[in-house]
């Protein structure tokens, strides 16, 4: 279970949220640009400090500011998908996948084989040898989502993961998500736009509106929510 | 009559009008591309012409030449070697990080490339020469720093160190910062994600910027001659014994330049084939 209550103080207004995300839930964060829900993000994966608060992962603290803890993200173990997928473009596919391995020194068969099975999973292992800048959008996409599956993350946070798909790649690769989150049964948090991914990925749907979270509920509820507070859904 | 019908004469007209406006801009900018080859070209070419006879073995072994290219090889080398080591965590520094005083520090980098080199001399001499602001210190421990090799590197880093910080500067802001923070999700420290992430596509631009350093150190001749004097063997660089020769024997005058003009030749070429398969890479 992941669990949240952090503040931060960005340029123009303060960040305050707080919630839980169980095992296998996903929870969707929407809103505005610019409201910080990609900020919630870096603070999850520690690339940016909280002012104050905690941030609990099945148990162990990655940060907490009354203790003084704040681990670096390299030892929070957290599967992140950016929005550009921000593959590294001097490596191959293969390279992508296996440098989170190849930097926790696991020994080279265990890569391998890893990086094997991860590949062939996402239906890239043709693929391995090229430049993972000379890929398609939705192999750019399967690639970045294998590379932060492969280090088996406890937490998995996904910024926009479909925005860069054509509609009709989207709909696939959503459903390849949900099983994937169900099969790894770790919380995951992801940022979206898309009514498309609220409705067919979002177990509870949090809207953001300048660093706050208004309302929250289940697919439901966060349509009932929305109807009667006339609120238009997300680019809809 | 065909000949007299008003439109095909207008038409006529127009085709004329038409081929003039083409042909006079293509006539200038040909004549101003000639004017620019040979005013460029000219000059490089003549220095062949003129020097195929001072090129010979004779020429090459005087020790003037001899000494003059050994010093200016290892001084623009030490040169090179320090700015990278010591500019690269710099540009960084400065690539990604806001901290007070950034902008003087940018300004302060800029300034060399602007200042007149025999101000710099000036500059150094005042800074290190033996009366100098730190130098009277240096010299009261025995080390002097003005009219030694040391001096000629500490000329050369002035001068040259701006071309390398500038180029790997805008080279690592090139490099988006989300990559580094992917890697640092995916398990890597600070520096296994500067290493393995930012320097590698970073690489193509540091390599030109240094290439660029050790050519402009290679030329450095008015703070040299100031603030590191003119000795053979000691201070006298291949500029600096370009110009020494010049009063006495224009043979080995010719022959250095010669040399210079060569190594010159080949950076530029190692510059843009770099920029080529930098193009070819990002296309």
């Amino acid at each position: 279970m992941l669990q949240v209550d952090v503040e931060k103080q960005l340029r123009d207004f303060p960040l305050q949220v707080r919630f839980d995300v169980a095992h296998g839930e996903v929870l969707a964060l929407v809103g505005e640009n610019g409201c910080g829900k990609s900020t919630v993000l870096h603070l999850l994966a520690g690339l940016l400090r909280p002012d104050s608060g905690r941030i609990a992962l099945d148990g162990d603290i990655l940060f907490d500011s009354r203790l003084g803890i704040d681990l670096c993200p390299e030892s929070r173990n957290i599967g992140y998908v950016f929005q550009n997928y921000a593959l590294f473009p001097h490596l191959s596919v293969h390279d992508n996948v296996a440098f989170g391995l190849r930097a926790r020194h696991l020994p080279s068969s265990d890569v391998k084989s890893r990086v094997r099975r991860h590949l062939e999973a996402a239906g890239l292992w043709e693929l391995r040898l090229a430049r993972a800048d000379r890929i398609s959008g939705g192999q750019k996409q399967r690639a970045a989502l294998a590379r932060a599956l492969a280090i088996e993350p406890a937490l998995l946070l996904l910024d926009e993961p479909f925005s860069a798909l054509d509609a009709s790649h989207r709909e696939e690769a959503r459903k390849n998500l949900h099983c994937i989150i169900d099969e790894m049964d770790v919380p995951a948090v992801m940022v979206t736009h898309d009514w498309g991914d609220l409705s067919r990925l979002g177990d509870r749907i949090c809207l953001m509106r300048q660093g706050l979270i208004r309302l929250t509920g289940n697919r439901e509820e966060f349509s009932q929510m929305l109807a009667k507070a006339d609120v238009q859904p997300p680019d809809v | 009559m065909s000949g007299n019908n008003p439109a095909k004469q207008k038409q006529r007209t127009l085709a004329r009008t038409t081929r003039w406006s083409r042909a006079v801009p293509t006539t200038v900018v040909s004549l101003l591309l000639a004017l620019c080859l040979l005013f460029l070209g000219l000059p490089v070419a003549s220095l062949f012409l003129r020097s195929g006879s001072s090129l010979s073995l004779h020429t090459i072994s005087d020790p003037i030449v001899l000494d003059a290219l050994r010093l200016s090889l290892s001084t623009a080398a030490a040169t090179t070697l320090i700015v990278v080591l010591a500019g690269t965590p710099v540009s960084y520094i400065n690539a990604r990080y806001r901290y007070p005083g950034k902008e003087l520090i940018d300004s302060l980098i800029d300034l060399p490339v602007v200042m007149p080199p025999a101000v710099a001399g000036i500059a150094l001499l005042m800074a290190f020469g033996r009366m100098g602001v730190l130098g009277r210190h240096t010299s009261a421990l025995g080390l002097e720093v003005a009219f030694t090799t040391l001096a000629v590197v500490i000329a050369q880093i002035f001068v040259a160190a701006p071309f390398f910080l500038r180029q790997a500067r805008s080279s690592f802001q090139e490099v988006d910062a989300n990559l580094e923070a992917a890697a640092r999700t995916l398990g890597s420290t600070p520096t296994h994600a500067f290493l393995h992430v930012t320097m590698p596509l970073a690489t193509q631009g540091l390599i030109s910027g240094a290439i660029m350093t050790f050519s402009r150190a290679l030329g450095e001749f008015g703070a040299t001659i100031m603030f590191a004097g003119n000795f053979q063997g000691r201070t006298q660089t291949m500029p600096l014994a370009i110009y020494t020769a010049m009063q006495s024997d224009i043979n080995v005058s010719l022959c250095i330049s010669l040399l210079l003009v060569i190594i010159s030749f080949v950076v530029i070429f190692l510059v843009k084939s770099l920029a080529r398969r930098n193009a070819h890479a990002a296309g």
